[in-house]
């Protein structure tokens, strides 16, 4: 280990280490800190990717890829479901290796990587940011960098240390509880998304097929509405009913940023990326693209202003983000605000709607202007993100 | 050991003077270690390791968003403090382990 690096990475997910491997691939020395002792592990994702999406930054290889999908059912509170059409095709990933994978091509790239290395302060020189303190093999130690990026997912600490409000207000945190369930009855091939306010209020619930009778099951709902029940009671509640005699292979808890993109995201020598900056489709809640895109950018830009000596360059990785995902989330949000607020009722008349659809109309915007439809109020609301 | 951040530099959040005894208790041996709670903390007054929890005591406002937040119901709230609830993980004394 070298006592001063570029650039230091804070947290080795798909997002700190995509940022890893672009800022070294561009020549700047970077070093990766892990706080557990594997990459990957343990899961925290229901795992579900597009291939478009996944194959800018990787070939898709089978080692990774535990099932490969091409259509999503949206069930709805009286059960009827709908099948939007959809072209392409999506994989329910095996993330403890999938992250290993992009680790090692950071590593590749010429990036150190330690794990089970917890940073619990940046180093601060004269107010000025040098880089971070850390627990490595039980010793503190002090690590310089000029750049920090915080790739510390969804307790993004790092930002608050820098002075980035970096806090998910509790409306928009989904609180989340999923198993891996095997012995399981599913339809391969599909991924199923349950709505209402019994279900899941304030989210939904997943079923996503992970091959040979697994599938991941879990649910998000807002901290809000978690409030009232936690997750898993509803978690446990669709089990009971559903597969009441599976096997459960895993089982886990987590916390989605279902929110825009924090204000900041990058002062005083540090920038987020991933979970930690909000770089997380609201409507979905799925973060791994987005955050490897945003990890791309933030890679790119930092060895860029290292390059030119000229640390105000990183500036532009904010200007990047919005312009290629950061306006799209903002259009997201305020369809995920409606959604959300829909009643069982409007939920169960939209999919009765989205039904009469003639099958070549019955597309991801065919479904979503039915919805506008039934609710204009949305279409200004999509509306004021294009006009401010 | 140690190795709390310091809040002064730089923290956007403001120092914390509570006159209340800590409230938020985590249930020993529960945690998944998942961060829910510490994205909506507004005080980072929850430090998390890999396998570690603990609530920063003179950063913690009793606010309950880390109760409402987890997943798991492993964060509760007592209004009389949290004094003397365990600390540790203790097993069933009525059953020792068989080993």
């Amino acid at each position: 280990m070298k006592d001063l690096y570029d650039v230091i990475v804070v947290g080795a997910g798909p997002a700190g280490s995509t940022a890893a491997r672009y800022a070294a691939a561009d020549g700047a020395s970077v070093m990766v800190l892990e706080k557990d002792r594997d990459v990957g592990y343990p899961v925290r994702c229901a795992e579900a990717v597009s291939h478009e999406g996944v194959a800018q930054f990787i070939e898709p290889d089978p080692k990774w890829i535990a099932a490969t999908v091409s259509k999503f059912r949206i069930v709805v509170p009286n059960g009827n479901s709908i099948v939007p059409r959809l072209d392409g095709i999506g994989y329910i990933l095996e993330r403890r290796i999938f992250d290993y994978e992009l680790a090692k091509l950071a590593v590749q790239e010429g990036a150190e990587l330690v794990t089970k290395a917890y940073v619990y302060d940046l180093l601060k020189v004269n107010g000025k940011i040098e880089g971070v303190r850390a627990l490595i093999k039980d010793q503190k130690v002090e690590i310089r960098s000029k750049v920090v990026v915080g790739a510390d997912g969804v307790e993004s600490r790092v930002g608050k240390w820098a002075g980035i409000d970096t806090t998910c207000h509790i409306h928009d945190m989904e609180s989340c509880a999923q198993v891996t369930l095997s012995g399981v009855s599913v339809e391969d091939g599909i991924l199923d998304f349950y709505f209402g306010e019994k279900v899941a209020p304030g989210g939904y619930l997943w079923v996503f097929p992970k091959g040979r009778n697994t599938a991941n099951v879990g649910i998000g709902i807002s901290v809000e509405t978690a409030k009232e029940r936690a997750p898993v009671r509803y978690l446990e509640d669709f089990i009971e009913k559903r597969y009441p005699n599976a096997a459960v292979l895993t089982r886990i808890a987590g916390g989605v940023p279902c929110a825009t993109t924090c204000d900041e995201i990058v002062k005083n020598n540090v920038i987020l990326v991933g979970d930690a900056a909000h770089q997380v489709n609201p409507v979905s809640g799925g973060g791994i693209i987005s955050g490897m895109i945003g990890g791309m950018l933030a890679g790119q830009v930092a060895a860029e202003a290292i390059r030119r000596n000229d640390l105000t360059f990183l500036r532009e990785y904010e200007a990047r983000w919005h312009k290629r995902l950061g306006w799209r989330h903002e259009v997201f949000y305020c369809i995920k605000e409606a959604i959300y607020e829909f009643s069982d009722e409007t939920l169960n008349k939209l999919c009765d709607e989205a039904r009469k659809l003639p099958e070549e109309k019955r597309t991801v915007g065919g479904i979503f202007r039915t919805a506008l439809w039934n609710r204009p109020s949305l279409l200004l609301e999509v509306a004021k993100v294009f006009i401010s | 050991m140690t190795f709390q951040n310091d809040k002064e530099e730089g923290n956007p959040s403001r120092p914390v003077k509570r006159t209340t005894p800590l409230m938020i208790y985590i249930v020993p041996g529960k945690c998944d270690f998942c961060g829910c709670c510490v994205g909506v903390c507004p005080e980072d007054a929850i430090e998390l390791l890999e396998a570690e929890i603990r609530i920063i005591d003179e950063r913690c406002t009793n606010c309950r968003k880390c109760v409402w937040a987890c997943p798991w119901e492993v964060i509760e709230f007592h209004r009389e403090g949290i004094e003397h609830l365990p600390r540790v993980l203790s097993l069933p004394q009525d059953h020792p382990p068989s080993f």
